[in-house]
């Protein structure tokens, strides 16, 4: 039997709250033995000096004594009978930027980052070989990378619901969905022309210049969205950077294809497609300290 | 009720220290939590879920007012969360306190057309679960642990297997029972699907049936003997 099929939470109710009848939210009423646990809690409400009304939600002093830890409530309470007050501060709290602010450096980061990889690529030199490419390769290898950069970042820093972001299965999915599908586009198409290296540098000389292009092309961006994601991921932290460095390692990808002439594919996969992997692992496991809230 | 506790409770508001310093809503916020909180915040009633709602919206666009408000209300609601996740008193209250320095340092990160419940739950859930990893190993013990003397209570039952249960299953049965957050809300607060919430649910309440059944047969039985 499949047990979530006829899920309902009010199953639930069979279980009395240890807090007792004014933290129940769905007013049912505690099981039948269980025993007054809070009659401390009724004395303390009514003894409430301003007479203020108490939410069904909001607890008492005496709930919370009568629970367990007894000597909590003690322990706020000076022997003069006084409450302590909470020590100051030696700096005073920062207050975080507002959604304005935020939004305002989110769109100047987005720009720098597409001038910052539009440069680049300007200053390298685009390919000369575009003429003999094809436009699958073109569309596979440049359009293809950027759809699906575009596509991963959307599904890192989406709202998703109650603003807590796609859940995490969705966001894994489209992360190591992107890493394939660029992995399988570059192994699966045909090379278009034999390429001849005419500097004549050796495979692994031609793979760490693109490697360390590729991961400088991502890493910048990567930092920018760093900065202004910085405390903004309230769940699911660790996927979502991920996604992120995913979608500038991609992105990344496509700009050096701009640039890069060797049509290799053990070339493509091993200098265009590893840094993604690199970038992604680094937001995961670095970035994702900073954007959490 | 202790004589101390009957001095808190019959203390005026205004009779506590004034540690009000001009640093901002947080630190008014504090110094005058110090005073009873959990019935003296004066003579307001708490805010409901709207009106929190439109303090957070609020708070991100800038109104810098709105934040006391925002946070008693919440903290009425994030400290039963987090005793009933485990945590004692002032336990509870230090995550609290941290839930709310985060919340304040990022405001701007609470998207717009959203509730602030889900988004409290998560960023205190959060809390919880680094202090959980941070003390992995030092479990601590049920209050009622060991008391082999103590009277057997529902309660009781209800505490030691809550605290004994796994921290998944436990999380996912206080937000749907205790908290009355809907199935697809805790789904994106502990970062799972629904259906896993709802498996986990069942297995905490299962265990509970299990262990109060136990209980009750136990009773039964040495009322007949």
């Amino acid at each position: 039997m499949n047990r979530n099929m006829n899920f309902d939470p009010t199953l639930l109710d069979d279980i009395p709250d240890v807090f007792g009848d004014a933290h129940n939210v769905r007013g049912s009423a505690v099981s039948a033995h269980a025993p007054a646990a809070t009659g401390s809690a009724v004395a303390a409400s009514t003894s409430t000096p301003t007479g203020s009304v108490v939410s069904a939600n909001a607890p008492t002093a005496g709930e919370f004594t009568s629970r367990q830890d007894g000597t909590d409530n003690e322990a706020l309470v000076s022997p003069s009978g006084t409450v302590p007050t909470a020590p100051r501060l030696r700096t005073p709290l920062a207050v975080g930027p507002t959604r304005k602010t935020l939004q305002n450096r989110r769109i100047g980061a987005l720009l720098v980052a597409l001038v910052w990889v539009f440069v680049q690529v300007a200053a390298l030199g685009f390919r000369t070989d575009t003429h003999k490419l094809g436009a699958l390769y073109v569309t596979l290898h440049i359009a293809l990378p950027l759809l699906l950069a575009v596509a991963t970042l959307f599904a890192a820093l989406s709202q998703g619901r109650n603003g807590l972001g796609q859940s995490r299965r969705s966001v894994a999915a489209a992360s190591a969905g992107s890493l394939f599908v660029y992995a399988l586009s570059t192994t699966l198409v045909e090379e278009p022309y034999a390429f001849v290296d005419p500097y004549g540098l050796t495979f692994w000389q031609w793979a760490v210049d693109c490697f360390d292009v590729t991961l400088v092309l991502g890493l910048v961006p990567l930092f920018l969205v760093m900065l202004v994601i910085h405390k903004s991921f309230a769940a699911g932290a660790f996927f979502r950077c991920a996604a992120v460095g995913v979608a500038c390692g991609v992105a990344a990808a496509a700009m050096i294809n701009m640039h890069c002439e060797n049509v290799g594919r053990s070339h493509i996969l091993v200098a265009h497609v590893t840094p993604t992997v690199l970038l992604a692992i680094v937001a995961a496991y670095f970035v994702r300290g900073l954007a959490r809230i | 009720m202790g004589d101390s506790e009957a001095k808190v409770l019959h203390q005026p508001a205004s009779s506590a220290p004034d540690a009000t310093v001009a640093w901002g809503p947080l630190q008014n916020f504090y110094a005058r939590a110090r005073k009873p909180i959990f019935w003296g915040r004066g003579t307001q009633t708490p805010p409901t879920e709207e009106e929190l709602n439109q303090a957070m919206h609020a708070f991100a666009e800038g109104d810098d007012e709105v934040f006391e408000r925002l946070a008693a209300g919440l903290h009425s609601r994030m400290m039963p969360f987090l005793m009933r996740l485990g945590h004692g008193l002032t336990d509870a209250e230090d995550l609290v306190g941290e839930m709310f320095v985060r919340l304040y340092r990022s405001r701007g990160a609470f998207p717009a057309r959203t509730r602030v419940m889900p988004w409290a739950y998560a960023l205190t859930h959060g809390v919880h679960r680094e202090v959980q990893k941070a003390r992995r190993g030092f479990a601590r013990k049920p209050s009622h642990a060991g008391e082999d003397n103590a009277p057997r209570s529902a309660p009781r039952t209800v505490e030691n297997t809550l605290a004994s249960l796994p921290l998944l299953e436990r999380e996912a049965f206080v937000l749907v029972r205790y908290e009355g957050v809907s199935t697809q809300d805790t789904a994106s607060i502990l970062g799972v699907s629904e259906t896993s919430v709802k498996s986990l649910a069942f297995a905490a309440y299962s265990a509970l049936r299990a262990a109060l059944d136990m209980e009750q047969n136990a009773h039964e039985t040495g009322r007949g003997g």
